[in-house]
């Protein structure tokens, strides 16, 4: 095996255009190992394990390492270096500075941008170091910021929301990944036409389950304000939550508000509902224990009936299985959904294994398994080799800013398995991916497919059981 | 700083910065969204960038800031001479850019520092100058300690002739040397004896009829005056053509009603008419009385000077009083005067960076496409340098317009933090001055500030937020 190591100082790309490309050079087929990633202690390390002996170079480096296969053909190296040189020239669209041209050259700063442009929104997605100031810069330039980044300080939080207030903005996030402005989605957002709902929401994934189900029954959710997930807990106090529900209230187009909150503070909960009290539009609590009964309430609020939410049945059944129920969720909430799901149903906690890939202790320098289907694909097939394993819980989010095709990424693997595998679809009949094909791929390939989180995992509870007597 | 907040609940226009995924995803539903080249700042400056966009104080201390040095109103009031302005004493001299010595100090300060010693008749020969030099016989201090500028050495010695300004709007006053043309002067390091003739000049026959000129005619607005120029091609630091004809034509009259000899008078006009530069020594003083109006105001990161020694770039901020951030200058790239090569180029040099510090020249390049020349650019690069300077600063002046963009304001008040976040470093118009002491101008062109300046400052600026 010959590895390569390169280093290219002071050359900076997101991680999310660098895992992409690592991902295509380990496809290349003389290549057995590929990183292409920036100098962070975390991709160093990996680099460490891998073998590479690692020259120096520091978060603002960007490390190109690579091993070939044995065997490989003279002149291999030289070519997979001219590939990760046109991949990394691909990417390069808003690094183009500036050279004599007469097009005008893409702003690097948001305030710069905000201010030539008339911007009224900030999508902020820099790692999350330098979020904070960012997120100051996009107030000052009197944009409303969004801040998709996670990993800021709760004193940041705190502080930009301060200050977002004193300017009349409201600040969204930190770790705020679904945004929906007058049915314009930012972040991850399902398409949705745009109703009477307004949402508040600590939760990016709970939003989207409340678009996807509200959608089946006809009715649209007109705004989706994100909060983070911090928003209202005391520390915080619903610093962003107070004018995102009086903002929504003032809007006539929205008739009824739905709070959807991960844990609310003692402190906080009786500011919101003092604030409840104050508004005109009937407000629904829709609790992340249930969202499928929460969003229920919220569609009766609204005066709509709400039906059973879809199912699709796997075109080849697979028999129960004793065993641990296992979760492999991308969406935080969807994961704890589960997990409250499957206590209500009297599954023993011992029996139920749920993991929350998109938490911090998994994105730490990689990106979102919303956008790269690598790390959740890995779990999947240990998962599936396992014996001890009774039935498998995935949830698979449709919509804007999603992987283009996330059931085709995962049938191949879910055809694999040997025991029931229930899929939380979570989608819009207009979302980009196709939500009905979505869902037939997913059933081609083996799996129990539910527009409703909760549904799936309480099928998944079932099944288990099922297995546990047979 | 802001006007009202625009809606939440409407159909956003956004900005977006970092993963190229969410962009696209706004791009496929139809959305205006503008994507930043985000670059991430050194890792080391985080926290103090963190500390900076927390503090409270910098909004209105940056518009402060750049407010009073877009509002000063410089005036010239009149001639001075140095040892009372300034209070120099016998063999004290100021020079340009940051504190430095003479063992620290490049070919053309040691040649502009000898030259002075003659014209003073401090030493009758080079030789004996530099021994008194070397024996550490001088005072130096920097231009910028005493209210004053100068152009590339910018030494001022006791007896020199100096424009006062005044600004109108704070009474604060600025001074520079007058300047005495292109080639082999003082300035660029040159102390033959035409230099030393020329200074004496300068000093009996020039002098005189400036001061008396501006005592019959009264006080010249400079800040009109540039607004003109800029309007005329020049961009007031590296060209500066139109201005001082504008100059001329101004004192015109009041030159002749001087009653000075007309041999004299005739030779002024000459003298003037022969130097394309003439103003710029007046327009210096006018943009350092206008910096020093934004000087020590808390909080602010705006910076209040960039000045070279031709060792090291200086820079100061508001927010941190008179401390300087130092590094090695660079060397400027552009056009050589025949007979020289890149290495006759002495290291960045000179007070008059305090034009881009208020807010023009390589700032207002785009008024100037002429000046692209120098490195080989097109007018395209002009505007884009232009362009750019944007990024950096925190307002546009409302009185110093850019025509070829629409008469927007030009790019003013450099923001330190801005250049480490971006990268962005301020664009300097400059002359070069030759490497070898008594050598002159070899030469004008470009030069990059080094960030280290800037990085050193945001790091100081960090740690000073209570």
């Amino acid at each position: 095996m010959s590895r390569t190591i390169e280093i290219r100082p002071g050359l900076y790309y997101d991680s999310v255009t660098l895992m992409l490309l690592s991902q295509n050079l380990s496809e290349d087929a003389a290549v057995t190992h590929a990183l292409v990633a920036m100098g962070t202690e975390l991709n160093l390390a990996l680099l460490t394990d891998a073998g590479y002996e690692l020259p120096d170079a520091s978060a603002g480096d960007l490390v190109i390492a690579f091993t070939l296969v044995d065997g490989a053909a003279d002149g291999d190296a030289e070519r997979v270096q001219a590939l990760v040189g046109s991949l990394l020239t691909q990417s390069n669209r808003g690094n183009a500075a500036g050279s004599g041209g007469t097009e005008e050259a893409p702003a690097r700063s948001v305030g710069h941008a905000a201010h030539t442009h008339q911007a009224t929104v900030s999508l902020i997605s820099v790692p999350g170091a330098h979020a904070f100031t960012v997120a100051m810069e996009a107030i000052e330039a009197g944009t409303h910021p969004v801040v998709f980044s996670d990993n800021v300080s709760i004193e940041h939080e705190i502080a930009m929301k301060t200050a977002a207030n004193a300017a009349g903005l409201v600040a969204m996030g930190p770790d705020c990944g679904t945004v929906i402005l007058a049915g314009a989605g930012l972040g991850f957002a399902n398409a949705v036409v745009p109703g009477p709902i307004g949402l508040v929401s600590a939760s990016g994934t709970g939003a989207q389950q409340v678009c996807a189900l509200a959608d089946q029954a006809g009715v649209g959710v007109r705004h989706v304000i994100g909060l983070g997930g911090r928003d209202l807990s005391d520390e915080v106090g619903g610093l962003s939550a107070l004018p995102a529900l009086r903002l929504l209230d003032a809007d006539p187009d929205v008739t009824v508000i739905g709070i959807v909150a991960k844990s609310i503070g003692p402190a906080t909960a009786a500011v919101v509902d003092a604030a409840i009290a104050e508004l005109s539009t009937p407000t629904v609590m829709v609790g992340v224990d249930d969202l499928t009964a929460g969003t229920a309430a919220l569609l009766k609020t609204a005066g709509v009936e709400p039906p059973a939410p879809l199912t699709w049945a796997p075109t080849e059944s697979r028999p129960a299985r004793a065993g641990a129920i296992v979760g492999l969720y991308g969406g935080g909430t969807l994961a704890a959904e589960a997990e409250a799901v499957l206590a209500a149903a009297g599954v023993p906690a011992d029996h139920v294994e749920i993991l929350d890939l998109g938490d911090d202790e998994f994105t730490q320098g990689r990106p979102h398994p919303m956008i790269d289907a690598r790390l959740r694909l890995g779990h999947l097939a240990t998962t599936i080799a396992r014996t001890d394993v009774g039935a498998i819980l995935l949830d698979v989010v449709l919509g804007h800013g999603s992987l283009a095709d996330p059931a085709g990424v995962l049938a191949p693997t879910i055809a694999t398995a040997t025991v029931p595998v229930h899929v939380a679809l979570v989608g819009t009949a207009d979302d980009p991916q196709g939500r009905d094909a979505q869902a037939a791929t997913l059933a081609a390939a083996g799996a129990h497919v539910y527009l409703s989180n909760a549904a799936a995992a309480a099928s998944a509870s079932a099944a288990a059981a099922a297995g546990a007597t047979a | 700083m802001t006007d009202t907040p625009p809606p939440l609940l409407a159909e956003p226009s956004v900005v977006a910065a970092g993963v190229p995924i969410l962009t696209e995803a706004l791009q496929q539903q139809g959305l205006a969204v503008a994507d930043v080249a985000w670059q991430p700042p050194p890792e080391a400056l985080v926290p103090a960038l963190d500390r900076i966009a927390a503090d409270p104080r910098r909004p209105n201390a940056n518009a402060t800031a750049v407010t009073a040095m877009m509002d000063a109103r410089p005036q010239v009031v009149g001639i001075g001479v140095a040892s009372d302005a300034l209070g120099l004493g016998r063999r004290q001299f100021l020079h340009s850019g940051p504190p430095i010595t003479w063992e620290q100090a490049s070919g053309p300060l040691r040649g502009a520092l000898v030259g002075a010693l003659l014209f003073e008749g401090d030493a009758t020969t080079p030789e004996e100058a530099e021994a008194i030099c070397a024996a550490g016989d001088i005072e130096l201090a920097p231009c910028h300690g005493r209210a004053a500028v100068g152009p590339m050495a910018g030494v001022i010695s006791p007896s020199m002739p100096l424009y006062v300004l005044e600004d109108d709007a704070t009474g604060r006053r600025a001074y520079s040397s007058l300047n005495e043309g292109l080639g082999k002067v003082l300035r660029m390091g040159a102390y033959a004896p035409e230099v030393i003739d020329r200074l004496r000049w300068m000093r009996t026959t020039l002098a005189p009829v400036l001061s008396d000129a501006f005592e019959r005619k009264g006080p010249v607005d400079v800040r009109a005056m540039l607004a003109q120029a800029l309007q005329m091609g020049d961009e007031g630091h590296n060209r500066n053509r139109a201005g001082s004809a504008l100059f001329l034509r101004d004192m015109a009259a009041a030159i002749a009603e001087t009653g000075h000899p007309s041999t004299d008078i005739a030779n002024v006009y000459r003298f003037i008419d022969g130097n394309e530069h003439f103003v710029l020594n007046i327009v210096m003083p006018a943009a350092k009385v206008a910096c020093d109006a934004a000087r020590n105001i808390p909080g602010s990161t705006m910076v209040v000077a960039m000045a070279r020694n031709g060792t090291e770039f200086g820079i100061q901020t508001s927010g941190t009083g008179d401390q300087w951030f130092t590094a090695p200058a660079n060397t400027p790239k552009g056009i050589l005067f025949a007979g020289f090569t890149d290495d006759d180029v002495n290291p960045d040099i000179g007070d008059s960076t305090i034009m881009e510090t208020y807010g023009i020249g390589g700032f207002a390049m785009a008024c100037a496409p002429a000046i692209v020349r120098f490195v080989g650019g097109s007018a395209a690069l002009a505007l884009e340098k232009t362009r750019s300077m944007y990024e950096i600063t925190l307002a546009e002046s409302p009185y110093l317009q850019i025509a070829a963009m629409d008469f927007r304001g030009s790019p003013t008040g450099i923001d330190a933090t801005r250049v480490v976040t971006t990268g962005v470093l301020p664009a300097v118009n400059t002359g070069m001055a030759g490497r070898i002491a008594g050598t002159g101008q070899v030469g004008a062109g470009l030069v990059d500030p080094p960030m280290a300046c800037f990085t050193q400052a945001v790091e100081a600026l960090g740690q000073a937020v209570p």
